[in-house]
Formats: structure tokens, C-alpha cells, sequence
């Protein structure tokens, strides 16, 4: 397993390595000059050359791209054209809301959808089981926005449950602001995942092995929540970590409308200042998190299906 | 219930199933799967269930167990009678009762019908701490014998196994460790050798003989393996799109068959004395017939090579006669091969 493990890890090099060279060469090649960009059409030739030189970007691409690479290594991903801060410490700062809002998001989504879908596929063809699929089809089918407007004038206006707009760091405080992007989250999401996880559960439940269960003599329960759940759990899994690099990145969207300082947020002002050094940090800690979570999948698989060997 | 050692006060037959019909609902209409089929099972015996695929014989024997899937299968007519209970009628928690205790059941393929994600052990046990309050230590001893009886090399060790470090036939016989445990008075196989290769399907038909003779088991073997049927068969039922087409001893049915489907049936077995490597193997030409669009006669008829006016109009009734050995022989044909028709 360690050894299965830091393999994986070394195989995640190369592919975080191709990851920087695409950025790279996106930004620095094709891109035009970042520091004109950034500084826009008023800036005096004298100006750009003095924040190139800051930035190291009058040196020769190679050694720029190495200067990159030694950034990452570091975890030092130099300063924001921007704001001048460390892009680390920026980081550190937008994490903590982005994961406030998006693990709660996804823990709650996941339960709720996966005990919805169990509920479905055990009452499968009958009416509960059409009408929570009619619920998750409209709960899907109704856009992001929809939810979000309605939600602030009704729940945090109308009746004032919630604030509408802002964020404080506080350990309490947060989740006055948090809790509505919260449930606009967790409802868009459960509306997808039943569906999905009702489609996987529903599949399982057509294996011979169910029938064999039954033959037992065991409850309509027992061969639920037992024989089909444990052969579910792998989908379950899969679709439940594929959203874990999405957590710290935060959500674009939810981040700006509820004006929350998280990773969203701050990768949305990158991208509107051509604050490149943020935009590149951003996309190596996505990558780094792919392999991770990639890894952590492979791992959980050898511990829920024994037929799985990491080798 | 019964008192094994008067065998006189049990009932006459360890399963009497009576004109069973089971209708099948899609969004492409309905078909009737299984029609008034009727057939016994004896104690002790086995029975062997035969015809082409899709002729009943999985479904009749599901539906005995109430196994079909509910949302879209439905026991229409038919009465199934095992001990006081008849099983189209008795409740789901009656009939939880009876399924893997009174009566177990075994399946075609053991990879897929064994749960992939539980060990052995932990599929055997659960059967038996569904029926029986017992300790954990006595449903593991019990499920270790039990896998030793099957014919499982070193149970201590494989109790602990998943199906997938398992062979086809090991697989098998855990099913069967498995179906077993509780000592059913009643085994429904569902072609429990198709998915082995010979040698093994030899082994496994060695040990349901063996499980018949040591337990008194009774044994319903659905097969579309004549070859299989001869081994081990005390008495056959032939099935045909739905319907029972002929009945009787192994003996009547091979040496004396009456329909022509079991007679055709007979000549597309492989014998070695009967056909040299150059013959072609005869098959039956044609496909088990739509049964969303039964025919009017005879289901036969249309694959029939004696085919009479009267077979395409009018389904033949049952026609049953007794031989001498006080076998009661029946078939469903209006123009019988052997003796003279009626």
C-alpha cells in the first residue's frame, strides 16, 4: 500500500510537470506580455521594464519557466501583480471560506442525495419513487442563478434568516453568511446526484447476487442497505471525490454572488487584473489536487471492493 | 411439522405446483410467461425441468420462491403447495420463513450470483443467522461443515475468502454450502452446471445426488441439458414456450418419448454411438415463438415437422397414461410419436 502510494505520487510528477509547461507557455508565449497586459494601455514603456524587472520576466523564457519550477518546489509562488502580497499567503487566506462553504456543500449534498436515492430505488416504480425523481429533475433543471436570487430576497430580505451578502472570519460568525450559499448549493447538487446515484442503485439492484440475497430469506432491507449499498459505494465514492479538488478551489460563482473572500473569488479577480502569478499558482494547486484525490480514490477502491488490488 | 419418522404422515409430495401462470407487464404490452403449468415433485426425488431457453423453466422456478421481479411480473393463477402453505398466497413474512430454511435455491452462474463485495463466510453465515438464533461461533462451525460436506478443501481457510479467489466450481459449491446449510427440505437448481465445464458439472451433479441421498432432499434440476437430465433425473417435465408439453419418468421420456419437440430435443443430444464426427449434429430449426402473439394451436406447430391442420387450430389438452412400472406418463399433442393417439 505506502509503496502502491508513493509510486502513484512520483507518477503525478510528470503530470504536474506537463500541467506548468501548457500554463507556461499559454501565459508566456502566446500570451503577449503579462506585465503589459496587467498594466494596461496608460502604462509608460519605463514602467513596464521596472516591474519586469521585478518580477524576473526580462529574463530568457527558459530561465523564467525554470524560476517557476523553483517557485512550486518551494510552494512559493512569488508575489500578486495586484495587491503585492505574497500569492501564498493569498492562498492561505481565500482556503479557509472556500472550504467553509464547500464541505458542507458536499458533505450535506452527498448524504441527502444518497439517502434520497436509496429511498427511490427501494420504493423503485412506485409513486414516492416517481415523485422524488420528478423533484430532483426540476431541482436540477432550475439554473444556479434562479436559486440564488430567489434565496437572498426571500430568505435573507423577506425574511431575514440569513445576511445577503459579505463574510466574517469568525468561527460562529461565518455561518450567517454562509448557511444560504450553502443550501443553493446542496439543493442544485442533490438534484443531480439522486438521479445519478438512484441510476446506480437501480442497476445494482438488477445483479443476480440480489437475487441470491433473497433466496436467503433476507428483508427487503437487509439486501438494500447491505448486498446492493456496500456494491454501490465505489460510484458513490468515484463521483464524491471527483469534487474534492473542487472544494478548495471554491465556487466561482456562489463566492462573488455572496461576496465570500474564498479561492472563487480570488482566482475571478486574478483573472479580471491578468494577475498572472495568482492565475498560475492556481492552476498547479488544481493539478496537485487532481493527483492527490486521484490517488486517495485508487486507495478507498482497494478498501471497499476486495476484488481491487494497488499494485 | 412432519414427523420424519412416520413418513406415512407426510404429505404426499414435497412441492405440487398447480396451474401456475405468471404474466409478465412491459411498456411493450403484456405476454403470459408461464402458463397452467402443473407438475409435483416428489420427496426425495429429482425432478428435472427442461426446454430451450426462454420455454418457463427460470421463470416457474423463481416464481415458486416468489423470486420474479414484483414491479413488473405478477403470479396470476396457480396454486403452489408446499407442506400447509401455498406459496402464491402465503404472506412475505411466511414466505421469508421458507426462502433458504424450507426451501433454497441455486443459480446458473455462481460469479455473479455470489455477492462480489462479502467473504464466503460472511454469505453463509448470514444465511443461517436469518433462520436460526444461534452464537456466531456455532453459524461459523456450522457453515464450515457445511463447506467441508460440498467437497471445499481447508473451509477454515476459504470461510474467509472473497468469490473472486475462487474457482468456477468452488464458486458453485459454495452456492450450493450455501443453499444447503439449513438443510431445505427443497432445492430449486437453476442450471447449476450450464456456466461449468464437464468435467466439473460432473462433479457438481455427483454432489447434488450425493446431498439427495444423504439429507432426502428433494430437488427441482432446471436444465436445458438432456445430457445432464439422464445422469441424475428420476422424473422429467418438458417445457415449451410456457406450457408443460410432456411429463413422466427419465426412463419414459428418453426411451419412449410422445411429443415430437422431446423427441426432437433427444436427437440434438450428442451421442457418441449414434453419430459419427461427420454427421451434422440435428438442431431444431425455428425459435420459441413470440409469446406476445401466442398462436391459436399447438405451440409447436410451427417448428413441427408432422404438423396437422388440427395442430395450427386448437391447442391439444394434457393426455396422460399410466405404464406399468404405475408411472403416470402425459404429453400435449394431438398426433403422439409411439403409441396410438387419442
Amino acid at each position: 500500500m505506502t509503496a502502491y502510494v508513493l509510486r502513484r505520487l512520483l507518477h503525478g510528477i510528470p503530470i504536474i510537470l506537463g500541467v506548468t509547461i501548457v500554463t507556461f507557455i499559454l501565459f508566456h508565449v502566446f500570451g503577449g506580455n503579462p506585465i503589459a497586459s496587467f498594466l494596461g494601455k496608460n502604462a509608460t514603456l519605463a514602467d513596464i521594464a521596472a516591474m519586469e524587472k521585478e518580477y524576473g520576466f526580462d529574463k530568457s523564457l527558459p530561465l523564467q519557466y525554470l524560476d517557476y519550477l523553483y517557485q512550486i518546489i518551494r510552494f512559493d509562488f512569488g508575489r500578486s501583480f495586484a495587491t503585492r502580497e505574497p500569492v501564498v499567503d493569498m492562498i492561505i487566506s481565500g482556503v479557509g471560506p472556500s472550504l467553509s462553504l464547500t464541505l458542507p456543500a458536499l458533505l450535506l449534498t452527498s448524504l441527502i442525495s444518497v439517502s434520497i436515492a436509496l429511498v427511490s430505488a427501494f420504493f423503485r416504480g412506485q409513486l414516492v419513487d416517481r415523485l422524488l425523481v420528478f423533484l430532483a429533475v426540476i431541482g436540477m433543471s432550475v439554473s444556479f442563478l434562479v436559486y440564488i436570487v430567489l434565496g437572498q430576497y426571500l430568505l435573507a430580505f423577506k425574511l431575514p434568516l440569513f445576511q445577503i451578502h459579505g463574510y466574517e472570519a469568525g468561527f460562529i460568525d461565518r455561518w450567517q453568511y454562509l448557511s444560504l450559499p450553502i443550501i443553493v448549493m446542496v439543493v442544485v447538487g442533490t438534484g443531480y446526484d439522486t438521479r445519478f446515484y438512484r441510476s446506480v442503485m437501480v442497476e445494482e439492484t438488477t445483479k443476480d447476487y440480489i437475487v441470491t440475497a433473497f433466496a436467503k430469506g433476507l428483508s427487503r432491507r437487509r439486501v438494500m442497505f447491505v448486498h446492493m449499498l456496500k456494491n454501490a459505494s465505489l460510484p458513490i465514492i468515484t463521483r464524491m471525490m471527483i469534487s474534492v479538488p473542487f472544494l478548495v478551489t471554491g465556487s466561482l460563482l456562489l463566492e462573488s454572488f455572496f461576496g465570500i473572500p474564498g479561492m472563487g473569488n480570488m482566482l475571478l479577480t486574478a483573472l479580471d487584473q491578468a494577475d498572472l502569478p495568482v492565475i498560475k499558482a492556481y492552476t498547479v494547486v488544481i493539478s496537485i489536487l487532481f493527483v492527490l484525490s486521484n490517488i486517495t480514490t485508487d486507495v478507498l477502491y482497494a478498501i471497499f471492493d476486495p476484488r481491487v488490488k494497488l499494485s | 411439522m412432519n414427523n420424519l419418522s412416520s413418513p406415512n404422515r407426510m404429505p404426499p409430495m414435497a412441492l405440487s405446483v398447480t396451474d401456475l401462470t405468471v404474466r409478465f407487464d412491459s411498456d411493450q404490452g403484456s405476454l403470459i410467461a408461464v402458463e397452467n403449468v402443473s407438475f409435483q415433485l416428489r420427496h426425495g426425488e429429482i425432478l428435472g425441468v427442461v426446454g430451450e431457453s426462454g420455454c418457463g423453466k427460470t421463470v416457474t422456478s423463481k416464481a415458486i420462491l416468489r423470486l420474479l421481479p414484483e414491479h413488473f411480473s405478477k403470479i396470476t393463477n396457480g396454486k403452489i403447495q408446499f407442506g400447509n402453505d401455498d406459496l402464491v398466497r402465503v404472506t412475505e413474512q411466511r414466505m421469508r420463513q421458507i426462502r433458504g430454511a424450507e426451501i433454497a435455491m441455486i443459480f446458473q452462474d455462481p460469479m455473479s450470483a455470489l455477492n462480489p463485495v462479502f467473504t464466503i463466510g460472511y454469505q453463509i453465515t448470514e444465511a443461517i443467522a436469518q433462520h436460526r438464533s444461534i452464537s456466531r461461533k456455532a453459524q461459523q462451525s456450522m457453515a464450515i461443515d457445511m463447506l467441508k460436506q460440498v467437497g471445499i478443501p481447508s473451509p477454515e481457510r476459504r470461510f474467509f475468502d472473497y468469490p473472486h479467489q475462487l474457482s468456477g466450481g468452488m464458486r458453485q459449491r459454495v452456492m450450493i454450502a450455501m443453499a444447503l446449510v439449513l438443510n431445505p427440505k427443497v432445492l430449486l437448481a437453476d442450471e447449476p452446471t450450464t456456466a461449468l465445464d464437464v468435467t466439473l458439472q460432473a462433479q457438481i451433479l455427483d454432489l447434488m445426488d450425493t446431498i439427495r441421498e444423504k439429507h432426502k432432499t428433494s430437488i427441482i434440476l432446471v436444465t436445458h441439458d438432456l445430457g445432464v437430465v439422464a445422469e441424475v433425473c428420476d422424473r422429467v417435465v418438458v417445457m415449451y414456450a410456457g406450457r408443460v408439453v410432456e411429463q413422466g419418468s427419465a426412463v419414459d421420456i428418453f426411451k419412449n418419448p410422445r411429443h415430437p419437440y422431446t423427441a426432437r430435443l433427444m436427437e440434438s443430444l450428442p451421442q457418441s454411438d449414434r453419430h459419427s464426427r461427420h454427421h451434422r449434429l440435428p438442431t431444431i430449426s425455428g425459435l420459441v415463438p413470440d409469446l406476445r402473439q401466442r398462436p391459436a394451436g399447438c405451440r409447436f406447430a410451427d417448428r413441427c415437422l408432422i404438423t396437422q391442420q388440427r395442430c395450427v387450430q386448437e391447442e391439444p389438452e394434457l393426455v396422460s397414461e399410466v405404464n406399468a412400472a404405475h408411472e403416470t406418463h402425459s404429453w400435449r399433442c394431438h398426433y403422439p410419436l409411439g403409441g396410438m393417439s387419442t
